[in-house]
């Protein structure tokens, strides 16, 4: 044998063990590799879910209104549980819950159940423990996020609320629902046999929703939901809202209404006859059309005053011949629908939507509604005189601000703003609509207004060191039994703005349906003198001028109430 | 020849053992990484509920009723409140005003003090 073909035969006896190795190891690598690295990637690759929480919503100062925080839920997996009752039983105990309501979920073939959903981080930590400890295996946790409104109800009818999955429900979670909303997203983990990430590739870069910076300032909006509840409380009243603006650039500082509601906002989806606080239009139109000049008067007629062969208007003091600026100052009904009159349905009604009344102001609030404004056709005699003084028409709270604050604005109506940005993009300034009245009639129409707080019906809205311009309002609800007006059920309002020669505040009070007192100028000018005051305080306006003298008594107050005297 | 032999499989053999040491420096890593953003997902956790509890402390209605109940503050009389306009000679509210410079921090400042 020569020496090569013992060196074969040495080789391959050498080889020969290793083959059925080397065949093992190509077996199981290359013929069984897919199958075997599915399955070593199912024993250690996972999947996480990642919770992006939704945006935020900030006040105009950058204070928390609403915000998600991480929450985990809990659930029962029954898959390869034997004994559903008893696993239900258990997990109760672990989360100290009753089990009651679970049991009676149980059906056959059910393989999952809630236990509880957003658990706080600490009930959690407690329940991830309890299920390592008693190797309770069929309990899971899913991680989620829970929405927090850390001022309570504070601004709730605004804000709104979410459901149990974060999705808007109402306000504005409803309005931004798109802008807001969180997400959630899987992400593959390597684990070790201990549970350990290992991390293999950067997990996918999510942009988080954006927040929402609002006008509303958390401070008077404090202020105005204080006054607002001790004023409704006080009265026995049924409700009430308060609406605070800015003139100059149209935004909502606060927006109250009592008892709060957070599927509904009633300042912005309820209407309500305005009453005196309306004549306003009247008397503006009067102005821009010069139909009386400032010497010309008005019959009042002592304070009754036939309409109609059965309707007859009343005032809430007999009046004889008064100036237009009297008629406003004293709250003249009868007054008032004289001039609706001499004006005419066509130029009352195109004024009315002129300023805003009959459409929406195109504030993005849920369900905005746009006033009851009669057609100019339906404006018969009777309607129209009614009108006049806010009757037979209906405009909500937030219509009747933005036209006051049209007034304070030199006559530019600008869109209510409630949203000032949305995350980095801020939102369009302030959207002049149009001018509603030309300079000088403005200028007359606050000096109007001026009047009725220094003279007129509106003394008790008086802040002390500053000017005051507003108009008080008593309007009568219509008894839904009768179908007619109610002479026990009124809404009381003030509504003006301060300080009068610089305005920088317009505030609107609404108490609706008072039992203890009911003129405007006795229920809601003093929560409006009050909030002023603070409001004033709050954004460092000092006073300018010495304190107002008290020139007349208070037209209406309890004692000096008529029997039979209409609203003011 | 042989020399030759020797040296590919020396480098065979290093790049063997590079390729086996970046192996185990990625898996070392990926537990590091694993950990750090384990710690980072609860720190901002952490920070996000301490914010919610810095927002509910000083929520408004919570901040009125403390003052009023624990802290006996009133809400001061209009005559009692300064304002800090340009012509204030008072030292302290010239002060005041140039550390808060919106003017409305100093104006609340000033609404509770008796």
């Amino acid at each position: 044998m020569d020496t090569r073909f013992r060196l074969g035969v040495s080789t391959l006896l050498c080889l020969l063990p290793v083959l059925p190795l080397a065949s093992r190891l190509a077996w199981l690598q290359v013929i069984r590799h897919e199958q075997l690295d599915t399955k070593a990637r199912g024993e250690t690759v996972g999947q996480d879910l990642v919770i992006v929480p939704r945006g935020r919503i900030l006040d105009r100062e950058g204070r928390v209104l609403a915000q998600s925080l991480p929450a985990a839920s809990s659930y029962l997996d029954l898959t390869n549980v034997a004994d559903h009752r008893e696993a239900v039983q258990k997990a109760c105990r672990a989360l100290d819950i009753p089990a009651g309501p679970l049991l009676a979920k149980l059906r056959p073939g059910r393989r999952f159940l809630w236990l509880k959903r957003k658990l706080a981080p600490e009930e959690s930590a407690a329940l991830r423990y309890k299920i390592q400890k008693s190797s309770l295996t069929f309990i899971g946790l899913v991680a989620e996020a829970q929405r927090v409104y850390p001022n309570g109800d504070l601004l709730r009818p605004v804000l709104g609320d979410v459901n149990i999955d974060e999705n808007g429900l109402s306000g504005l979670e409803l309005a931004f629902d798109r802008e807001l909303s969180g997400l959630s997203y899987k992400v593959r983990l390597m684990r070790d046999r201990k549970g350990n990430v290992i991390v293999q590739e950067p997990p996918p870069e999510r942009i988080p929703p954006p927040d929402l910076r609002l006008s509303i300032d958390l401070a008077a909006q404090h202020y105005a939901e204080s006054e607002l509840k001790a004023a409704v409380l006080s009265r026995k009243a049924k409700r009430g809202f308060i609406l605070v603006q800015d003139p100059r650039s149209g935004d909502l500082l606060a927006l109250a209404s009592f008892p709060a509601d957070r599927l509904k906002n009633p300042a912005v989806q309820d209407v309500y006859e305005p009453g005196s606080t309306f004549k306003l239009v009247a008397a503006a139109a009067a102005l821009e059309r010069r139909l009386y000049g400032p010497q010309e008067t008005i019959d009042c007629e002592g304070g009754r005053w036939a309409l109609a062969p059965s309707v007859a208007i009343k005032d809430h003091e007999p009046e004889g011949l008064l100036t237009l600026q009297q008629v406003i100052e004293r709250s003249s009904n009868i007054g008032t629908a004289k001039v609706a009159l001499r004006l005419g349905a066509s130029a009352f009604h195109r004024t009315c939507r002129l300023f805003g009344f009959g459409s929406r102001t195109g504030i993005p609030l849920p369900g905005e509604s746009s006033g009851l404004l009669p057609p100019v056709s339906a404006l018969t005699t009777v309607r129209l005189g009614n009108a006049g003084f806010g009757q037979g028409i209906a405009v909500t709270p937030l219509q009747l601000a933005a036209a006051y604050s049209a007034l304070a604005n030199n006559g530019a109506l600008l869109e209510p703003r409630i949203v000032l940005s949305i995350g980095d993009k801020a939102l369009p300034g302030p959207v002049r609509l149009r001018q509603v009245a030309a300079p000088e009639t403005v200028s007359a129409l606050r000096e109007f207004l001026e009047g009725v707080v220094l003279r007129g019906t509106g003394m008790t809205a008086q802040v002390s060191g500053y000017r005051v311009a507003g108009k008080t309002g008593t309007a009568q609800k219509v008894d839904p039994a009768t179908g007619r007006y109610s002479a026990a059920d009124y809404v009381s309002s003030f509504i003006g703005f301060v300080p009068a020669d610089d305005p920088r505040l317009s505030i609107l009070v609404v108490v609706d349906s008072p039992r203890v007192g009911y003129y405007g100028s006795e229920v809601a000018g003093p929560v409006f003198s009050r909030l002023s005051r603070m409001l004033l305080a709050r954004y460092g306006i000092a006073p300018k001028a010495p304190t107002a003298p008290q020139t007349r008594q208070p037209a209406q107050t309890p004692s000096q109430r008529k029997a039979g005297a209409s609203p003011t | 020849m042989k020399r030759r032999t020797c040296s590919i499989l020396a480098a065979c053999a290093c790049l063997t053992f590079i390729f086996l040491w970046e192996q185990v420096q990625a898996t070392r890593l990926g537990y590091e990484v694993g950990r750090s953003q384990k710690l980072l997902q609860r720190q901002a956790q952490m920070n996000a509920y301490l914010r919610m509890e810095l927002a509910r402390l000083s929520a408004p209605d919570r901040l009125a009723r403390e003052a009023q109940s624990r802290l006996k503050m009133i809400p001061p009389d209009p005559q009692s409140q300064i304002f800090l306009g340009e012509s204030s000679g008072d030292s302290e509210a010239r002060a005041f005003k140039a550390s808060h410079p919106n003017g409305q921090t100093g104006t609340l400042s000033f609404l509770f003090r008796r």
